[in-house]
């Protein structure tokens, strides 16, 4: 905090009730209210509830699916993040390195940034079309019969191909930024100490960046949990059947789709918790980052 | 010395410039994730000129066809969906106005907290900190049943207020604006009470233009977030006329389904129009949208 | 103008550090106070204080006489020169000096009759509608400067303001800032680390340590007779020669480490025994003949200044380094041993524990 400040009784809490009051109404409310209904069985009429204690979250945990789905959803987010990560730092670092061309790679490479997610999805199911994709004329060149949609790793497939595209630009943005902070100086004694550009990239760049990378391995991490929800619903044209979802997904379909409230709220409160371990974690690592710089 | 110089200068005149193979191979795989980048919406832009016809008999095509003002204004004028009620343009509007209205609630509700947060010592301060900051946990997709009928029970659905305010029930504006102030030097605050500036002043005579740039910023960031919303709007408006484009996009698939000749052009072009203007400003104003993005996370 | 008074006024911060341990003093009207001191001795705590932005735990400030512990810094009737200069980067430069006037809703024709008269002083005139990003940092000094002009306060409070800049401007400005004062006639308080802006600026110096005031008095006070080894230190460059050793029976030499004695021509009020430092500037060591001499000073290596000659040097039984500042171009050699000697007003003695003058 500033090491001077104003001391005015009634100020501050004038300043704060717009965003306190709709914090509370907004988040608050509805958060407490996934806690509790987390606890209750509904009756499909919505006309009264019973305290059934930890049974929702019994009966989502070992729910057939639940166990799927669950593992679905690492897998799509173990490759989202390490695809879209490792082309972003690749291209960063190639971005970083020119100079000629430098700011238009910079907005070829950044711009889709601003798609939307469902928008990015409708543009994959075109190019992943049966009959007209020229993605799935592609595979099948490879010798691959792509069929999205019906084989439960292709849509997979598609899903991760599309949400990959989609996060690329904002990790590009970040590594840059991160790559274009290392001290000229730093660089320079490096090359001075170092001749190879390859090994320098590692001793040298990739410690410094770290802290950039783990950032955007939890911004990742989290776009891959909850941001690919446009993606998803819109390549499995809103029926999933028997094709991969996530568990936001699920979280979605029981408490829309199935009314099944308790389950889904129950679902909602795990996914809490998931975040807030994986926020803590970013935050207890964000305030040692301090040091760094 | 002369004598050295003499004899060194023709063998480097003839010497050719190396070949710099690392910088063509830079470029190489540049070129390539830009291209990447590009390529599918550069297809969709040039399929979507294509009557439904063509696109179903021949594919992707690469070339623009003669059906591209016919299909965006199709896109745009002619109402679709179920109900026949909403048209593109009415989609765009209500675009921007869930676009704009939530980056300006956003910012201006956040500049004030984090005003009130890094320039007031005040009972509960602390208190108030936490509450704002402990929304950054949790994203609105999971407790989006119960937000949902928190804003059905004050019989907001359906309507602007319902779609943008619990999307500002988050303290990331908050927060980039909290870490602003705090890089503003001391001095200048010390500056403004000797010059007999009290809070109200300080904010709107200092604070403020001082933030031009992060404000801008955010706009950029907020507006393309709140363009962007999916899920939400999904959930929120079941009238058809207060759809967004890219609520809008779920529609167009769903009359698809069954049909035989699904209407391609139509929504190629939909999807166009729907990644234009947050393309447009993030590229128009990128160099406010990095220093924003990337320097509001220290 | 105005005199401001400290009446034992001290600093505590919730953490219980305490920055300023009873500052006790008054500043005269129209007078150059230079506030002086290593970082962390609270100096500028002090400074904030009498502008108001600095709560004081105990004591009193008064400007003019009045008390003004709770008074608004923009109603102290000071203005104060900040380090980094603290201009509102988005206004002029007239927009700046105006600020403050503005909101003493004093007339517009005022303010530019005082913005002019600033501006011309300060030779700012060509730069007044220019943002501060667009001038250098000197330029940006003077518009802080022409910040404080404007308002014609009763004191001015300078925080450091010369040190961004580099030693040419430094200089310069230094002198600038010394005919504004003449012309100005007003009371400057002024913070400073380093020792040679506080010898060439001040009426008086106020030395600080840890907290506490150490010495006030003219320049010439704290060069010629400091009131305690730190002072001693502090001022004068190279630093004043140290030796350690214990007061003989006598009462008129010392002994060092080594057994050896130093000779004291003084008086000195202290009992036989008493561990001491002797203090003496180099530049008043004086050549002399070997019997006559205090220090056999053996040459370690000699910086060539041009217009002074600085010798380093060692003496057996002397833990500090020594050196020896002489006129003009001297050669000497490693290894030459020097005799030498000062005058008795030239030599300082340290009470060894409480580092405070016996002599």
């Amino acid at each position: 905090m500033k090491r001077v400040q104003f001391s005015r009784p009634l100020f501050p809490y004038l300043l704060l009730v717009p965003q306190l009051s709709i914090i509370l109404i907004f988040f608050y409310w509805p958060a407490a209210e996934a806690i509790r209904s987390s606890f209750y069985l509904e009756d499909p009429f919505g006309f009264s509830s019973t305290f059934v204690g930890f049974d929702n979250y019994h009966d989502a945990v070992t729910g057939s699916e639940y166990g799927n789905i669950a593992h679905f959803t690492l897998v799509f987010t173990g490759l989202v993040a390490f695809f879209s990560l490792s082309l972003a730092l690749l291209l960063a670092a190639k971005a970083d390195a020119v100079i000629r061309g430098a700011k238009s790679y910079r907005i070829f490479l950044m711009w889709v940034y601003a798609v939307a997610p469902p928008v990015a999805g409708l543009m994959g199911i075109l190019l992943f079309d049966q009959s007209l994709g020229p993605l799935t004329q592609l595979a099948e060149f490879f010798g691959w019969d792509l069929r999205l949609g019906v084989n439960y790793w292709d849509t997979a497939t598609a899903m991760i191909v599309i949400s990959v595209w989609k996060q690329v630009p904002i990790n590009f943005i970040f590594f840059l930024a991160g790559l274009q902070s290392i001290p000229r100086s730093v660089r320079e004694a490096a090359i001075i100490d170092d001749p190879s550009s390859v090994s320098r990239f590692f001793s040298i760049t990739f410690p410094l960046l770290a802290p950039t990378a783990f950032f955007l391995l939890i911004i990742n991490i989290t776009y891959a949990l909850f941001d690919t929800f446009g993606v998803i619903d819109i390549v499995l044209k809103g029926e999933p059947g028997n094709n991969p979802i996530t568990l936001v997904y699920k979280v979605f379909l029981d408490g829309f789709r199935g009314n099944d409230l308790g389950g889904s709220s129950a679902q909602s409160v795990i996914l809490m918790v998931l975040v807030l371990i994986l926020t803590v974690f970013q935050f207890r690592f964000m305030e040692r980052r301090v040091h760094y710089s | 010395m002369t004598d050295v110089q003499s004899t060194m200068a023709p063998q480097s005149t003839q010497r050719r410039k190396p070949i710099k193979w690392r910088l063509i191979g830079d470029h190489a795989i540049l070129i390539a994730g830009s291209l990447l980048m590009l390529l599918p919406v550069l297809m969709v832009l040039t399929t979507s000129s294509y009557d439904n016809v063509t696109i179903h008999k021949e594919g992707i095509q690469f070339l623009f066809g003669d059906q591209l003002v016919e299909n965006y204004q199709q896109a745009l004028f002619e109402k679709g969906g179920f109900t026949k009620t909403v048209d593109g343009a009415r989609m765009l509007m209500n675009s921007l106005i869930l676009g704009f209205g939530f980056a300006v609630g956003k910012i201006v509700i956040s500049m004030m907290a984090a005003y009130a947060i890094v320039y007031f010592r005040f009972r509960f301060g602390t208190v108030a900190f936490w509450v704002i900051f402990t929304t950054l946990l949790l994203p609105l997709e999971v407790r989006i049943l119960p937000s949902y009928e928190v804003v059905q029970s004050l019989g907001m659905l359906n309507s602007f207020s319902g779609l943008i305010i619990p999307l500002i029930a988050s303290a990331t504006g908050t927060f980039y604006f909290r870490q602003f102030f705090r890089s503003v030097p001391e001095e200048l605050l010390e500056a403004a009470r000797i010059d007999g500036a009290g809070p109200l002043k300080f904010f709107v005579d200092i604070l403020v233009p001082l933030s031009q740039t992060m404000i801008a910023a955010m706009f950029i960031i907020m507006f393309v977030f709140g363009w962007n919303q999916y899920l939400w709007p999904t959930l929120m408006t079941t009238d058809e006329s207060m759809f967004t484009l890219v609520r809008g996009i779920k529609q167009i698939m769903q009359v698809w389904i069954g049909a035989n000749i699904p209407d391609y052009g139509l929504a190629m072009a939909l999807a166009i129009i729907a990644m234009t203007p947050p393309v447009a400003i993030v590229i128009f104003f990128q160099s406010w949208f990095v220093k924003g993005l990337t320097e509001s996370d220290k | 103008m105005a005199n401001v008074t400290l009446d034992t006024v001290r600093k505590t911060y919730p953490n219980g550090y305490q920055a300023v341990q009873g500052a006790d003093f008054q500043i005269r009207d129209g007078e150059f106070i230079v506030l002086v001191g290593p970082s962390g001795c609270g100096k500028s705590t002090l400074l904030r204080m009498i502008a108001g932005l600095e709560d004081i735990t105990d004591g009193n400030i008064l400007i003019d006489n009045t008390v003004v512990n709770d008074v608004d810094p923009a109603r102290r009737d000071i203005a104060m020169v900040f380090q980094n200069y603290a201009l509102y980067p988005h206004m002029s430069v007239r927009q700046n000096m105006a600020y403050g006037l503005k909101n003493q809703r004093m007339p517009k024709s005022e303010i530019a009759d005082r913005i002019e008269e600033a501006a011309r002083t300060l030779r700012l005139e060509d730069y007044l509608e220019r943002k501060p990003g667009q001038l250098s940092g000197g330029q940006r000094q003077r518009v802080a400067m022409g910040r404080a002009i404007v308002r014609h306060p009763k004191v001015f409070l300078f925080d450091e303001p010369l040190s961004n800049l580099d030693a040419k401007l430094r200089t310069q400005l230094r002198a600038e800032l010394k005919a504004l004062h003449k012309r100005l006639e007003a009371t400057f308080v002024y913070v400073t680390h380093d020792q040679v802006e506080a010898m060439s600026l001040a009426d008086r110096i106020i030395i600080m340590s840890a907290g506490q005031v150490e010495q006030i008095g003219t320049p010439m006070d704290l060069y010629l007779r400091p009131a305690s080894r730190f002072v001693a230190d502090f001022i004068g460059s190279p630093a004043m020669n140290i030796v350690h050793g214990a007061l003989a029976d006598d009462q008129a030499s010392v002994v060092l480490a080594d057994g050896s004695a130093l000779r004291l021509p003084l008086a000195v009020n202290a009992a036989a025994g008493t561990k001491v430092d002797v203090g003496v500037r180099p530049e008043h060591l004086e050549a002399v003949a070997p019997e006559a001499a205090q220090f056999q000073l053996t040459v370690d290596f000699v910086e060539q200044l041009g217009a002074d000659t600085v010798v380093h040097g060692y003496q057996k039984g002397v833990e500090n380094p020594l050196a020896l500042r002489l006129t003009g171009i001297h050669a000497l050699d490693a290894g030459e041993v020097l005799s030498l000697a000062a005058s008795a007003d030239h030599l300082h003695l340290f009470d060894s524990v409480s580092g405070q003058r016996l002599n």
